[in-house]
């Protein structure tokens, strides 16, 4: 059984609650993994002080590109590094406009968003519907598997599990490195940093070029590993979703993951209620969490009014269109 | 030769060639990428603009298209004139569509005359409290109101998703996420049996209505200073907070109506996808015109235009709708490109 | 001197900012291994500007600068760095987010590509006790007191193994005790060969520490000697100087009459502009009276001027304007931007006081025939060019900008006028028509506070005047010519070559 794809007949009762929390951890596991890569790399841009409304763009590049090479070459992992090398060509083509030449980081955003829209939709027109081999979860092909827990990570496939391990290497990037450190600093404070001999410039193009990358792999995730087929706009807006679960998860790798399978879960919540003859509402559910975000945000900067700072304070500076 | 000229000819020239040189750009692009799917620049970029503006029936799909853009380009325009950014149209629409539609759903015993002017009042009081939501709390507890504006446009369009398939959602209608239609009266008049409504006029006359205000009022001067000289504003001792609140409401108002609009014509019912994103372009189309009230009308006219064309491309040409797309983000790329001219030293 | 002995040469720095000021004018500056180098001067005479060049963040339009005998051509901070230069700035340079110890990792080269915090700590802790610190590396900067951060920063620049090091006004922001233990210290780097610029104001310390001291007055080299040559008045009268650009600036020649228009008791205002804030000044201003407050700019007359316009937070105190119907003048240091919108006409500006009065305004319509006329009226007063009223107002040049202020701010028989630095950046002629109005307005019945630098000015302009430093009144003086020693030496917070002693008490 594969949550997400299929709504099985899952009866909620004592025995079938197990097999229903199991598909649910691997449905959400599965179906947030495209988020989770552009919600932690956007995590690491808007940490330096960037924030990329292009990612929607990105990520679409990003499926079509996979797909296209995964079709024309057969070889997944050449899709997988063109999706990567697409999607950055775009956020450092955001970064330069920004960084470089002061643009607008809301403008050029949402210009790139439609930019990506558009150039995926155009260019993927031949591949739009054609059926390909996605990439295997880690137990075979997936049919319908057994609902113990080992499925739960079992049943997904390679690029879903690298996830956990992107998000702990970009919590260990920011934290323990010294890239991380100068996009720590640059993001709170680019003239002390730029006064420190580091380079505000080139930290922010690469910070927003890992973000964009990780966005490409979202999306080639999306289009290679979950749907296993590539149609236009396919994302559906998971580009903004991630924006949004950035600020939810309080710029925290790890917990943008986290925010991520809980969208995850939620958007295939719906689909399992539904069969299962449980009508709440996930549509509800789902606001929680951006409810949650605005009242988060209004705490923290209330309790840090001055002092300490809610949001990366370069980013606050530069996303605060009314200055008092 | 250049040396001759003064020093703002010299600008106003290399502005000139500046915006040769990315048209030229744009169009070498735009050749490669119909070069790649074997068709031609010159009979494509023809076909677009007769399917978007040749003929009556392109004119109209046009117009409507035109609309919601227009209106979600003044909910923009209208804040920026104070200094303020409005990101949420696209939630403000949203939220007016939702109100539009609970009385349209649950109010349709009203007469005629009073139906649509409650839908009106209530899309707007909804839009109203949408937009007035970041405002404050910027201004209450300093809180980041792009951000906040942003999340409210998911909230918004989960609530659209949540109203749609749960309480609102019409059960004669096989599973899909709709309301009932809507009743005959609870339609915006139009033009003839097109889809070109009142709304279309309602933000023309905001625009024109607007830019004589701003001139010739007392309200306007008051905006333009606080929008391009806070300090000067604040030492004039001018009313800021209810400038901004009042300017932020009427803003919202017109993203509502847009909503409205297309729950009320375009759609007849509310169901998700309402919006294309018209909040977001809208956005982008102010920002274009620099947020000049009158410029928005040809703005939103030719984008929309664009628009409707690649979307008819798609059956006369068979290329994809998303050319149209390509073809505006291009554009806006450039605009950043040039707009944004010097280097930013760090 | 032979050019090889000195560590640092500066020679011929010239520096012009966009706006048009000459920050650095051909300035030369020389120091030798182990001196200490006091750059003195006031607010805007280049000081600070002449040590962001040494330290890599600004770069010279013209001049060199030769370390160790040979030339070198900086960048950016990290070639500075690189040369053994290190900078604690008056504003610092520390990212308030992060902790101490993150602080002080960025841009080190000590530490790697991947950082342990463990051992990062713990080397920083040898270090301290080494170089004589106490500083918290966990806290986070925010956290930090003022005395704290400088302590940090100095400890940063040893760190980087600077050798030239450059303090830019260190002591503004310490208690006496804590100045004086820094000079221990800066005694102690110099004695095993650190070369430390130190940039102030304080002409005490300057000579308290110093082995050279460098005068600088708007971008210019005034003096350059030992400091054992020079005492305290001279340095005084060095920094401040003959001033005005006028030969003979118009006089006041009425009396002031005795009706209060403005009672200003005990003020204390936190730091907004300034780093000391205001720290209870009172004064009281008449009709017909000019009034000038004298000082080094950055004293407090920011926000002396805010709060009598109501515009900054009082911590304590009272401000009580008795304008008997009339109107008030404000003319602020900031032409545009503060009194002139940028992106509007002339007459637009110019109608900013009047556009919501009955007579311009009927309801929420403008009367634009009306406001012409008054833009016009203004026009011709004040002979603003160009004289079209519809001309937007960034394209003026300064003075004409000034003259529209003072165009839109006077009209209407103000009893109260606020002016800061009015005459700063103007032309000569343009200087004259302000001076002449400010004396013309006050001798019809108003009462004027005049903030300015100009002692020269200030001297033919008022009736009185106040001297601040560091937020306080150091005294009230007759604005005659006999007084001109006493008031520059108490710009400098002298008083009679006896430094007042102005500690941190709060208000």
């Amino acid at each position: 059984m594969v949550a997400g794809r299929t709504a099985g007949h899952v009866v909620i009762d004592g025995l079938a609650w197990e097999s229903f929390v199991v598909a649910m951890l691997g449905g959400a596991i599965r179906s947030g993994t495209p988020v989770a890569y552009a919600a932690i790399g956007e995590t690491i841009a808007e940490r330096a002080g960037i924030i990329n409304l292009g990612l929607e763009g990105m990520m679409l590049v990003g499926a079509m590109t996979a797909v296209a090479l995964r079709i024309g070459t057969g070889s997944w992992v050449l899709g997988l590094f063109g999706a990567m090398a697409v999607a950055t060509v775009l956020a450092l083509l955001h970064a330069y406009l920004v960084v470089v030449r002061g643009a607008n980081q809301i403008v050029s955003g949402l210009a790139l968003t439609l930019l990506g829209m558009g150039l995926s939709g155009f260019l993927g027109r031949p591949f739009v519907g054609v059926r390909f081999d996605g990439l295997a979860s880690l137990r075979g092909p997936s049919g319908r598997g057994s609902s113990d827990w080992l499925s739960i990570l079992g049943g997904q496939d390679g690029l879903a599990l690298a996830a956990m391990f992107v998000a702990i290497a970009g919590w260990f990037l920011l934290q323990r490195t010294r890239f991380g450190l100068a996009v720590r600093a640059v993001g709170e404070d680019p003239a002390a940093a730029y006064a420190q001999g580091i380079s505000v410039v080139r930290t922010r193009i690469v910070a927003v070029g890992i973000g964009g990358a990780l966005a490409g792999l979202g999306g080639a995730h999306l289009s290679l590993a979950y749907t296993h087929l590539w149609a236009e706009k396919m994302t559906a807006g998971q580009g903004w979703i991630a924006v949004g679960l950035v600020i939810v998860a309080r710029w925290n790798p790890i917990w943008a993951l986290v925010a991520a399978y809980g969208f995850g879960a939620l958007a295939i919540l719906h689909l399992q209620l539904q069969a299962s003859g449980v009508t709440a509402s996930p549509y509800l559910l789902a606001m929680f969490p951006y409810v949650a975000a605005i009242t988060a945000l209004t705490v923290t900067t209330v309790l840090l009014a001055g002092r300490g700072h809610a949001i990366p304070a370069a980013l606050a500076k530069d996303l605060q269109l009314f200055k008092r | 030769m250049l040396t001759m000229l003064n020093g703002t000819a010299r600008r106003n020239v290399r502005t000139g060639l500046q915006v040769m040189a990315s048209g030229g750009a744009l169009l070498v692009v735009l050749s490669v990428l119909l070069w790649s799917v074997d068709r031609e620049i010159a009979p494509t970029l023809s076909a677009l603009l007769r399917n978007g503006f040749g003929d009556r029936l392109a004119l109209t799909e046009t117009l409507v298209r035109m609309t919601p853009l227009l209106l979600c380009a003044l909910a923009v325009a209208i804040p920026a004139k104070a200094g303020l950014f409005n990101i949420g149209a696209e939630g403000q629409l949203h939220a007016g569509a939702i109100g539009a539609s609970g009385v349209a759903l649950f109010a349709s015993f009203l007469h005629p005359v009073a139906l649509l002017p409650t839908m009106m009042l209530v899309a707007a009081l909804a839009g109203c409290l949408w937009g007035v939501i970041p405002g404050w709390l910027r201004g209450r507890w300093g809180v980041n109101e792009v951000l906040v504006g942003l999340m409210l446009n998911y909230v918004a369009i989960l609530a659209v998703q949540h109203l749609v398939h749960g309480p609102w959602k019409d059960l004669s209608a096989l599973g899909w996420p709709y309301t009932a239609r809507f009743a005959a009266s609870a339609k915006l008049p139009t033009l003839g049996a097109t889809n070109v409504h009142l709304g279309l006029a309602l933000g023309i006359a905001g625009c024109g209505l607007g830019w004589v205000l701003l001139r010739s009022t007392t309200w306007g001067v008051s905006l333009r200073v606080i929008g391009q000289a806070p300090r000067a504003a604040r030492h004039l001792e001018l009313p800021l907070v209810r400038h901004i609140a009042v300017v932020l409401a009427v803003g919202a108002i017109f993203a509502a109506l847009a909503g409205l609009g297309e729950v009320s014509v375009v759609q007849g019912r509310l169901r998700p996808g309402i919006s294309a994103g018209y909040g977001y372009s809208g956005f982008l189309i102010s920002w274009l015109v620099g947020n000049h009230l009158l410029l928005l009308i040809p703005a939103a006219f030719v984008v929309a235009g664009l628009y409707s064309g690649a979307d008819a491309l798609q059956l006369t040409a068979g290329l994809p709708s998303a050319t149209a797309d390509v073809f505006v983000g291009l554009v806006f790329v450039a605009a950043l490109w040039l707009r944004a001219g010097r280097q930013v030293t760090s | 001197m032979r050019g090889q002995d000195y560590a640092v040469e500066l020679s011929g720095i010239s520096k012009r900012f966009p706006s048009g000021v000459v920050a650095n004018d051909r300035v030369d500056c020389r120091a030798l291994p182990g001196q200490i180098h006091a750059v003195l001067g006031e607010n805007g005479a280049g000081k600070t500007t002449l040590m962001r060049i040494l330290a890599g963040l600004s770069v010279p339009d013209e001049g060199s600068i030769r370390i160790g005998g040979a030339e070198v051509a900086f960048r950016s901070p990290r070639d500075a760095a690189a040369a053994g230069i290190a900078m604690v700035h008056q504003h610092f340079s520390l990212v308030p987010a992060l902790t101490v110890a993150d602080n002080l990792a960025l841009g080190a080269r000590e530490v790697g590509a991947v950082l342990s915090p463990r051992r990062w700590r713990r080397w920083l802790e040898g270090q301290a006790e080494t170089l004589g610190f106490e500083i918290r590396l966990e806290s986070p900067v925010w956290s930090l007191s003022m005395g704290e951060r400088q302590r940090v920063e100095i400890f940063r620049a040893l760190l980087r193994q600077a050798r030239i090091l450059i303090l830019d006004e260190p002591t503004s922001i310490l208690a006496p005790v804590e100045a004086q233990r820094l000079f221990d210290r800066l005694r102690e780097l110099a004695a095993e060969g650190y070369v430390t610029f130190l940039v102030t104001h304080k002409i005490q310390h300057a000579l308290g520490v110093a082995d050279r001291v460098t005068i600088l007055r708007r971008g210019r080299v005034v003096a350059s000697e030992t400091s054992s040559d020079l005492d305290s008045v001279e340095i005084a009268h060095l920094m401040v100087g003959r001033t005005s650009r006028l030969t003979s600036p118009p006089r006041v020649r009425h009396a002031a009459s005795h009706e209060p228009v403005l009672e200003v008791e005990d003020l204390c205002v936190p730091p907004l502009v300034s780093p000391f804030g205001l720290k209870g000044v009172s004064l009281r201003l008449n009709a017909r009276e000019i009034v000038g407050i004298a000082g080094i700019s950055g004293h407090g007359q920011d926000e002396l001027i805010l709060g009598v316009v109501g515009q900054a937070p009082v911590v304590s105190g009272t401000v009580r304007q008795r304008l008997e119907g009339h109107g008030s003048a404000y003319v602020p240091e900031e032409r545009l931007g503060v009194a002139l919108v940028p992106g509007m006409s002339l007459a637009d500006n110019l109608a900013l006081r009047n556009f919501r009065r009955p007579g311009f305004s009927r309801g929420p319509f403008l009367k634009r025939a009306r406001l012409l006329g008054a833009a016009r009226e203004a026009i011709e007063r004040f002979s603003i060019a160009p004289d079209d009223p519809g001309v937007p107002v960034e394209v003026l040049s300064g003075g004409n900008r000034q003259k529209a202020v003072l165009g839109r701010e006077l009209e209407g028989r103000p009893r109260l006028i606020l002016a800061q630095t009015p005459t700063a950046g103007l032309d000569v002629a343009t200087v004259d028509l302000v001076l002449r109005e400010l004396i013309a307005q006050s001798a019809a019945g108003a009462a004027v506070l005049v903030v300015s630098e100009d002692l020269d000015e200030l001297l033919s302009l008022c009736h009185r005047i106040i001297v601040l430093y560091e937020g306080r009144a150091m005294g009230e003086f007759e604005a005659s010519d006999e007084n001109r020693g006493a008031i520059s030496l108490a710009m400098s917070g002298l008083e009679d070559r006896r430094e007042v002693s102005v500690g941190r008490e709060a208000c």
